[in-house]
């Protein structure tokens, strides 16, 4: 062995430890890399959850939106119907009623069909030609509608030929009776939910699902065609919606793609299977900020972890192995004997200044490894404190998207409590002023006007509302353009106006007020102009364009239902003049339908049913074909004989006479059938007319007539015979004086029956007089 | 009241009328020229006296009590010996159907009061002539 080899054996087992305390350096550098790659990934981590949670969030918001969207269709479909109801064009023939739909159908093209159905099912007018009934199992509208006589929808369900969801919508025609004469229905398709979609400008990969009860699918955006009508109850989504009704969750959609899905019930209620609504967010486009974020950050990290090594590595080998090496070349020389040189480490620059400046270089390098490892832990802080910024700051863009949230949806359901409030209500009036309450607080107006145009002839504007003003100080009307409110009405467009330091003074209660903003709305419905709601604030704070446009949507809505309210009443008034006129009119008039149930019946004929007079319990008030009453009647054969001749023919036109043996009173009775301009048989009319007082007279004039002819002739041939024997015989004195005393007697006879006669003609004049009852 | 009348005598006449202004005036017509004059209150007493006296001329009000002039006549013709006996009728209604009932029940001639004595006379002497 020799000194040399001994040396280079040496070295190579000092180089092995002294790897070995550079592989720990290198691994305590990893050590500190660690715990930032661990909060690194917790990072992504909560990164991940929360772009979860708000995909979801919004997948339901979105669901809801579509269920409200679904509800405000569905409070149209209602509207519509009732104004429908009411139209007399629905209550006339087919082809008015057809021409009518048609018509109406091209101005609300959202509907697929418009409809009128008889009470039996059968369609008798449509404004899509072809469809003749209703079949009950699959819509579920109709019966709700008979039975409740009320609103009612059907269920959605697929349309066979159009491969498409439709859902009907009723309302039944009343007469004014209270029975249901037919039924107006609505079709609705699906098809508004890929408008919705499309206007929507939904995250590219979102799909909207409406599905049924039993998991088919009714809806779905996009690609409706290659989705609607399947049935799939195992799908993970389905089976999710099916068993939650409502919520939020993360699953595979129908395609296999996973997304995150809010849903909820599209439109549930009473009797009706519910439908829901899933909307779908990708999973991919959801998480690909967060991962992309990761991906970033571990590259940085990589990059710095791999020049830390680099460093550490380097600076080991010149700081602490080569240093190293040298004092152990110095120690293995050492070792070979060299005694003195060891002793003279301690006092000599020699192998000992060597050694300690080895040392003080090892200790340097030390030195500056732990400012390079407090570098990096500042670094380190640094980072930290950064990530903490950027989490604050999503944190807190999370909360103002959270409060837009609310905000809209504090909005919507203001809108939807408006429609309901206004629906509650069809006097105008009363609507008025519901109607500017609601605009002057959502606008957050201090004071407010109602102007309506009730009549459509008369187009001066009316005050019929007032809001923190005091109405009896206010123009009762204005004419058309005048004033920024008639402006608005003529121009058909909001007008705005501001003060500014000149404000305009109007009378409040006990107040003067002074206004510094104004807002002119017409209320627009179609071609027509309802009137003009004018809103103000006192502060100086100008109206929004977000205001405007809330007021002006609001404005639309109100007018749909002060049009609804000037038709009811309008209809109302007219049947009321109607009634009155029936009511007023001698006759009795009487209506009753093919299977004889009444129609129609004045108060004239409620009093002179003749079963009603006779005490037959339970008669109709028209009952002309009622054989009960015959045995009642002076001559129940004739009676017989009309009811049987009404029976056995339906055109059978004809009048008869018949006298009520108890009470001898005697009536004229009129009857034909009743059709509409087609011939179809609406009913039978029947008329009546007492003829008691004419009979009386009749008969108080004959028996007149007769005791004439008997009475007066009697006395009158005793005169007349004496006369003439006066004149022609020569008679002695005292024939010719009992003669004449015979024409005096029969004369003063003859005067008191002629007197007689005529107190009687007198009684005849006063019982043939109408009756005043 | 009654005269039974010598049938070789004088002509009798009959004169039925519940009413005796009207009697009297009847009476006082015919008794200037002779006739001899039976007189009956009602319907059943005109019956039994026509049977009875077999007048040559009846004179009968339409509208008597009890038994009607129409009735009466209608007996008198199915009577054998009285069915060809002339009889004036009376009446206090002047309507068209009266008198075609009067003549179908088989008066000869028909006269409404008022009616002239002096028709009357002319009228009765008529028929007796013709039946002579």
């Amino acid at each position: 062995v020799t000194p040399h080899g001994d040396a280079r054996t040496g070295r190579a087992g000092s180089r092995l430890s002294l790897s070995g305390l550079r592989t720990r350096l290198l691994l305590l550098v990893l050590l500190v890399l660690l715990p930032i790659l661990g909060l690194m990934l917790y990072t992504a981590l909560s990164e991940r959850r929360e772009a979860a949670d708000k995909a979801q969030r919004t997948a339901l918001r979105l669901a809801r939106v579509v269920a409200v969207n679904q509800e405000q269709l569905s409070d149209e479909a209602r509207q519509l119907l009732i104004t429908l109801a009411q139209a007399p064009q629905v209550r006339s023939d087919d082809v008015t009623c057809n021409v009518y739909l048609s018509d109406l159908l091209r101005r609300w093209p959202r509907y697929a069909n418009l409809g009128v159905v008889a009470p039996g099912g059968t369609v008798v007018c449509s404004a899509v030609p072809g469809q003749t009934s209703v079949d009950e199992r699959e819509s579920g509208f109709f019966e709700h509608v008979l039975s409740n006589r009320d609103f009612a929808r059907g269920e959605y369900r697929i349309d066979g030929a159009g491969g498409r969801a439709i859902v009907e919508f009723g309302y039944p025609v009343l007469d004014d009776r209270g029975r249901v004469l037919s039924v107006v229905f609505a079709m609705l398709s699906l098809d508004w939910l890929n408008e919705l979609a499309a206007d929507a400008q939904l995250t590219p990969g979102t799909t909207l699902t409406v599905l049924d009860h039993g998991g088919t699918v009714l809806g779905r955006y996009p690609e409706p065609e290659r989705w609607i009508g399947r049935s799939l109850p195992t799908a993970p989504i389905v089976e999710a919606v099916l068993a939650r009704r409502e919520g939020a969750t993360e699953a595979r959609g129908l395609d296999g793609i996973p997304r995150f899905y809010g849903f909820t019930p599209l439109l549930d209620g009473p009797g009706v299977r519910d439908v829901y609504v899933a909307a779908g967010m990708p999973r991919a486009a959801a998480l690909a900020e967060p991962s992309r974020q990761l991906k970033r950050d571990l590259v940085v990290l990589g990059a710095i972890g791999a020049l830390t090594l680099v460093a550490a590595w380097a600076g080991g080998y010149f700081f602490l192995l080569r240093p190293m090496d040298a004092l152990a070349r110095a120690a293995r020389r050492l070792s070979a004997g060299d005694l003195s040189a060891r002793t003279g480490l301690h006092h000599e620059r020699g192998e000992l200044g060597e050694l300690s400046q080895t040392f003080d270089e090892m200790a340097d390098s030390l030195e500056r490894r732990e400012e390079e490892l407090r570098q990096l832990n500042d670094e380190l802080d640094e980072r930290v404190r950064e990530r903490t910024a950027q989490l604050e700051s999503a944190n807190h863009d999370l909360e103002q998207a959270l409060a837009s949230l609310t905000e809209e949806k504090e909005r919507v359901e203001a809108l939807y409590q408006f429609g309901e409030q206004m629906a509650s209500e069809s006097e105008f009036q009363a609507l008025s002023r519901i109607v500017l309450t609601e605009l002057c607080e959502s606008a957050a107006a201090d004071v407010g006007t109602l102007y309506a145009i009730e009549d459509e002839s008369d187009l001066d504007l009316a005050l019929s509302a007032s809001h923190g003003l005091d109405s009896d100080r206010l123009p009762a009307r204005l004419r058309t353009g005048e004033g920024l409110a008639g402006r608005a009405a003529v121009e058909r467009r909001v007008v705005a106006a501001s003060y500014g330091e000149t404000r305009l003074r109007l009378p409040a209660f006990g107040e003067e007020v002074s206004l510094q903003h104004e807002l002119h709305v017409p209320l627009l419905h179609g071609d027509r102009s309802l009137g003009v709601a004018s809103v103000a604030r006192l502060a100086d704070e100008v109206f929004s364009p977000g205001d405007v446009d809330m007021i002006e949507h609001l404005a639309a809505q109100a007018a749909v239902a002060l049009s609804n309210a000037v038709s009811l009443a309008s209809a109302r008034r007219q049947a009321s003049i109607n009634r009155a006129v029936l009511d007023a009119t001698v006759e009795g008039i009487g209506l009753i339908d093919p299977q004889g149930n009444t129609l129609l019946a004045n108060a004239s004929m409620e009093r002179m049913s003749p079963g009603r007079i006779v005490g037959i319990d339970g008669a109709d008030a028209v009952d002309g074909r009622s054989p009960a009453v015959a045995e009642h009647t002076a001559d129940p054969q004739a009676y017989l004989g009309a009811v049987e001749a009404i029976e056995s023919d339906p055109d059978w036109v004809g009048a008869d006479e018949y006298e009520l043996a108890a009470s001898g009173r005697s009536f004229e009775r009129y009857t034909a059938p009743v059709r509409n301009p087609d011939g179809k048989l609406l009913g039978r009319i029947f008329t009546i007319r007492e003829l008691t007082a004419e009979r009386k007279a009749e008969r108080l004039k004959s028996e007149l007539l007769a005791t004439v002819e008997h009475e007066l002739r009697r006395p009158l041939a005793s005169i007349f015979g004496y006369a003439e024997l006066l004149v022609a015989r020569d008679l002695d004195e005292a024939t010719r004086e009992s003669y004449l005393d015979t024409i005096y007697r029969e004369s003063g006879r003859l005067t008191t029956l002629v007197n007689d006669f005529q107190a009687r003609v007198l009684e005849i004049e006063d019982s043939g007089a109408p009756q005043s009852s | 009241m009654l005269t039974p009348g010598d049938s070789t005598m004088a002509t009798t006449v009959l004169l039925c009328d519940d009413e005796e202004v009207l009697r009297s005036l009847v009476r006082a017509t015919l008794d200037d020229d002779g006739y001899s004059i039976l007189e009956a209150r009602d319907g059943d007493e005109s019956l039994e006296l026509a049977r009875s006296a077999r007048p040559d001329l009846i004179v009968l009000d339409m509208m008597m009590p009890g038994r009607s002039g129409l009735d009466v006549l209608q007996e008198l013709r199915k009577d054998p010996e009285l069915e060809n006996t002339p009889v004036v009728m009376l009446t206090a209604r002047a309507r068209q159907s009266d008198r075609e009932a009067a003549v179908a029940a088989g008066a000869d001639r028909y006269l409404s009061k008022p009616f002239s004595p002096l028709e009357l006379i002319s009228v009765v002497e008529d028929l007796l002539d013709r039946r002579a």
